[in-house]
């Protein structure tokens, strides 16, 4: 495409595209987001819970269960009620029926939270939208012994004397280890075969309402609608995010400092861009924010509810020459 | 549209507008805390909806605190009652919210305190002993019985492996050393004389028990990772289960025919019945549990393979919990009552009677009531 021949809104359209693109890169991490269906008929977020976590939570799991074992086995062995050559058998079936119940039990009390979960902050969710049922449950972590831990302990036992034997079944453990990686959702052979995926446990924390806190005409900005046609929902919600993270008193100077440094920045940029005329006085960035996100608020919602959504500051490309905007680039 | 309309700090028109009765989309039930109307009116659409519920989101958060941290159970009945209601409202407010707001911090709240009350209001409800209780008394024998033809083709290739050793081991003795693992043969092979193995049968406390209990508790790891085996691999098309099942007949099959050759068939019957009734019923459910999840992978009918594994799903866990269990009584059988009892015709009785009992069980037991998942 050659950049002389096009118009300038189109070119525009195309810059709006590449900068979104940009931004949607720039993300911090991309974070697995899923959608549930409960009966309510609202569909709930959830974020998947990352290869990471999980794998630390195995760990914990399998060094609890693991170690309560072995102290039983090391009892056995030392009242020596079994035979020795016997021990070895011994100690991997006290593994599965120590290993097996404690994740169904814990799973099924603590609402899909093992140990190692809980300390992660990890839970099992039902895909189906209604609550886990003790088959989910069952068939997760049964599926487990096959994946990986009767395989893992025929390594140990068997496989260190027979290489080739022991060859086929690490491929075999690998091969499972990576199916999560291959799914939207990160689900295990079992998780694929009982529904159910692992998430993060949400977090919920309330901020204050800047747009109710701000009093009325506090420091008497009033904007008019020609003031607010610049921004959409993206830099609305930046401004959110500034604004909220406001030093508590008790913070050290030099945060409070840099952050109105920062304030004053933006509101130079907001007055610029905005065309706005009156000045704003040094110190006075805050008041003039907080009145500018409650009046921009007010009329993208506004203009929302009459069906003119606006996702950021590029919208007028969006319904001028839309079709340029997501093809050009 | 006015273009240059005044809008004052943000209010817009309908914010003089008292509020209209149908602005709640939920009706709250009488004696639920009533919602701090006392937002300012020149508050934005966006910011009084947030005033006029936060009180029941912060209540319902505490809720929720709670029986995230203690359980469900911990909630008398008045605060159940309020968790289920204040649920079904949060999700309506980030319904409406999700359209209306764009307040990031109010949305990013609502979607996790929805969430959070999701998975509180959803928990599994059982207990443990509800769940055990009702896998005996009814679903494992119903999985039991709707397995049928799956258990008698599991059945089959056992017994057509223990066939086909029989005849190989009666038409060439050799054929012992090929099929039988050396580690499973505890000396006993085709150099073995009728007193060796007469030995190993009826031995008390002496030498022989030492090999005899390593034998019995390697037969007993053996046979749990057939069963795994067989279950695990059943999903492949059914083969490899045939193959397992076939193969362990096939042991069985020698090891009988060994003994049978030096007089001792109904020593060695006796022998093992004791457990093996339990156990090679164990394998026998392990593979018929396979075969359901292989069945499903090759006759799906008129569902995807993947709905039709999902559907067999339940009954193969089942049946591989049954073998599980099977396999637990099997070892204590093994443990004590063999080597305790030494007469033939107990040792049968005790076999047998227990293999009864599996079957009277497993025919018997939950019929005329609800199928139990």
């Amino acid at each position: 495409m050659s950049a002389a021949t096009t118009t300038a809104p189109q070119d525009r359209g195309a810059a709006a595209a590449r900068a979104r693109k940009l931004r949607r890169r720039a993300a911090p991490h991309k974070r697995l987001i899923d959608d549930v269906l409960p009966p309510e008929g609202v569909p709930l977020r959830f974020e998947v819970a990352n290869i990471a976590a999980r794998f630390g939570a195995q760990t914990v799991d399998i060094l609890l269960s693991g170690g309560f074992a072995l102290c039983l086995t090391l009892l056995i062995g030392l009242s020596e009620i079994a035979p020795t050559d016997a021990l070895i058998a011994l100690a991997s079936l006290l593994f599965f029926f120590i290993r097996a119940p404690y994740y169904v039990l814990t799973e099924l009390l603590w609402n899909g939270q093992t140990l190692g979960k809980r300390m992660l902050g990890l839970r099992v969710l039902s895909g189906t939208g209604s609550g886990l049922t003790p088959y989910q449950i069952v068939a997760r972590n049964l599926m487990k012994e096959f994946e990986v831990f009767a395989p893992g302990t025929y390594l140990l036992v068997v496989g260190s004397s027979n290489i080739v034997e022991g060859l086929i079944v690490t491929a075999w453990i690998i091969g499972l280890i990576l199916v999560p990686l291959f799914n939207k959702r990160r689900q295990r052979l079992g998780d694929l075969i009982a529904n159910t995926y692992v998430i993060h446990q949400p977090q919920a924390r309330l901020l204050p309402d800047l747009a109710a806190e701000a009093e009325p005409a506090a420091g008497g900005f009033r904007f008019q609608t020609r003031h607010l046609e610049h921004y959409g929902a993206y830099e609305l919600q930046v401004l959110e995010k500034v604004l909220q993270a406001e030093p508590p008193a008790t913070a050290p100077a030099a945060d409070q400092e840099s952050w109105l440094k920062n304030l004053s920045a933006i509101a130079e940029k907001v007055r610029r861009k905005t065309e706005y005329e009156d000045r704003v006085a040094p110190g006075d960035e805050a008041p003039f924010l907080r009145a500018f996100y409650t009046a921009q608020r007010a009329h993208l919602e506004s203009r929302r509810l009459f069906g003119d959504a606006r996702a950021d500051k590029f919208y007028k490309h969006d319904q001028g020459a839309g079709e340029d905007g997501a093809h050009g680039a | 549209m006015s273009e240059d309309e005044p809008t004052a700090n943000g209010a817009p028109k309908v914010g003089s507008r008292p509020p209209r009765p149908d602005a709640r989309t939920e009706t709250p039930p009488s004696d639920l805390p009533t919602r701090t109307d006392g937002a300012a009116e020149t508050a934005i659409r966006s910011a009084r909806f947030r005033a006029e519920r936060e009180a029941d989101w912060r209540r319902l958060e505490s809720l929720v605190d709670r029986a995230e941290r203690r359980g469900v159970r911990t909630l008398d009945f008045e605060e159940a009652r309020q968790l289920a209601v204040l649920y079904r409202q949060v999700v309506a407010s980030l319904s409406v919210a999700r359209e209306i707001s764009l307040d990031r911090g109010l949305l990013d709240y609502l979607e996790a305190l929805s969430a959070r009350a999701y998975l509180a209001v959803y928990a599994p409800q059982e207990s443990v002993e509800g769940v055990i209780g009702r896998f005996f008394a009814r679903g494992a024998p119903q999985a039991f019985r709707r397995s049928a033809l799956a258990l008698l083709l599991a059945l089959a290739a056992l017994a057509l492996g223990a066939l086909a050793a029989w005849l190989l081991f009666f038409d060439d003795e050799t054929w012992y050393n090929t099929i039988m693992p050396g580690g499973l043969a505890a000396g006993r092979g085709v150099g073995s004389t009728r007193e060796d193995l007469l030995e190993a049968i009826y031995g008390g406390e002496d030498s022989p028990a030492g090999s005899l209990g390593a034998f019995a508790a390697y037969l007993f790891s053996h046979n749990t990772r057939i069963a795994i085996f067989a279950f695990a691999l059943g999903i492949a098309a059914c083969a490899p289960s045939f193959a397992l099942a076939f193969y362990n007949g096939l042991i069985l099959g020698v090891f009988v025919a060994l003994h049978v050759d030096r007089g001792l068939g109904w020593d060695i019957f006796a022998w093992l019945s004791v457990h093996g009734v339990t156990e090679l019923g164990a394998i026998v459910v392990a593979t018929a549990g396979g075969f359901r999840l292989g069945f499903a992978v090759l006759f799906p009918g008129p569902y995807s393979r993947r709905a039709a594994l999902r559907a067999a799903g339940p009954d193969a866990v089942k049946l591989a919990l049954l073998a599980a269990v099977m396999l637990v009584a099997a070892a204590f059988l093994e443990g004590f009552a063999r080597q305790w009892v030494t007469e033939p015709e107990t040792r049968l009785a005790i076999g047998w009677g227990v293999g009864a009992l599996w079957i009277a069980w497993l025919t018997l037991a939950g019929r005329g009531r609800e199928a139990g998942r």
